[in-house]
């Protein structure tokens, strides 16, 4: 049975993604050229799977963003911050060869997990993601997210409520 | 399995020409061609298992192909919901019309650009051919501009407009995926500010999705 590592920062000493191959080039050519460029910056943090010998084997950038919804009418949402802090899954990428073997459902629920802790450490209501197609945002849809926008059935923007995460993470 | 390259090399405005007629409603690009499974989501039939685990272009149709070596098309793009996401070729070349594949409804027999397998950019190019692309969009660019574009484009064995579609996407993407701040509409807004304003509720498909065993063994 095909053993991996527990998800784990990137540490480009330690693993090895030149051989990441996802089937989407851009998102192979992400993690290759420009993961490590994020973290210095400071605008994205790469989460890894790795196998036996170090080779990323999936990916999750994440981020912190801000949900503005001034748009709401007045009365709506009193209680509730402006922007909404949220977890942002920028990318969540699976190479072919695990394909099939739930690496990537392991990697959102520690996502998920992850947005809980940071909920109860300082504030994150919500984790957003960002649908690449129509296939993906149907795989996500397959964890409960829903359209940020319900109008636009179109979207590719999609959300879990952190509160609903901790609610069903407790259950499981 | 190993792809073989078209027996010659083919013209793609030809290619196009002859797939047009197949199907009036799609337009097809230079190596994307043959299209047109029914929502293999919404069937539950093998190709849509397959899809689940495997979700990658050439990959799937080197394991459809594997399982069912009866398969007598050349080439084949599967659209999900609208979006080419796997390209599937026989390896033999042989095009057989009469071949049967539960949910096929159209089919075209242009050959395959030659070279198209062996490069890569065939099915990334694949990701952004619409079955329906009935959106114009119109830049101006300065004749430099111009040059750069089509010397770049031809680099990479794609069309100018596929190459400009392509790299946009690709930067589109990466804006998107690190937003600071997102903005809601009206309603948007308002939904999102009434479901934060409940307590916290079990979500089911959630914990069924989280619930499956995956198949691998963690080392640490």
């Amino acid at each position: 049975m095909t053993e991996l590592h527990r998800p784990e920062l990137l540490d480009r000493a330690k693993h090895d993604r030149s051989r990441f191959d996802c089937g989407e080039p851009v998102l192979d050519e992400w993690l290759q050229r420009y993961a490590g460029q994020s973290r210095r910056r400071d605008t994205a943090a790469t989460w890894v799977i790795t196998d036996a010998d170090g080779v990323v084997v999936a990916y999750a950038s994440l981020s912190m963003t801000g949900i503005d919804r001034t748009a709401a009418p007045a009365p709506v949402g009193k209680a509730v911050p402006d922007p909404v802090p949220a977890l942002l899954v920028g990318r969540l990428a699976v190479d072919r060869s695990v394909a099939g073997l739930g690496v990537g459902t392991a990697l959102v629920a520690h996502v998920l997990a992850t947005a809980v802790e940071l909920n109860q450490s300082a504030a994150c209501r919500a984790v957003v993601v960002t649908a690449i197609n129509p296939a993906a945002r149907g795989w996500w849809q397959r964890f409960g997210f829903e359209l940020l926008d319900p109008g636009d059935p179109d979207g590719l923007d999609l959300f879990l409520l952190t509160a609903d995460i901790e609610a069903t993470l407790r259950r499981l | 399995m190993s792809f073989r390259r078209a027996t010659s090399a083919r013209n793609s405005a030809a290619v196009r020409a002859r797939s047009v007629g197949f199907a009036s409603e799609l337009s097809f690009e230079r190596s994307a061609f043959l299209v047109d499974f029914r929502d293999p989501l919404a069937d539950d039939w093998g190709i849509g298992a397959a899809l689940e685990n495997l979700a990658v272009a050439g990959e799937l149709g080197r394991a459809v192909l594997e399982q069912m070596p009866e398969i007598e098309l050349e080439g084949l793009v599967v659209f999900v919901r609208g979006e080419a996401i796997a390209l599937i070729v026989h390896s033999d070349g042989q095009l057989q019309p009469s071949a049967g594949w539960p949910g096929v409804r159209r089919r075209c027999f242009g050959p395959l650009p030659w070279g198209a397998l062996d490069n890569r950019s065939t099915y990334c190019h694949c990701k952004y051919v619409s079955s329906v692309k009935d959106e114009r969009l119109q830049i101006r660019v300065g004749p430099a501009e111009k040059r750069l574009l089509e010397r770049a484009a031809e680099a990479s064995h794609l069309s100018v407009s596929a190459f400009v579609v392509q790299s946009a996407a690709g930067r589109a993407e990466e804006v998107l995926a690190e937003r600071q701040v997102i903005t809601l509409g009206h309603s948007a807004a308002a939904a999102l500010s009434n479901a934060l304003e409940r307590p916290g509720q079990v979500n089911g498909r959630l914990a069924e999705a989280l619930g499956r065993r995956h198949k691998f063994r963690w080392i640490d």
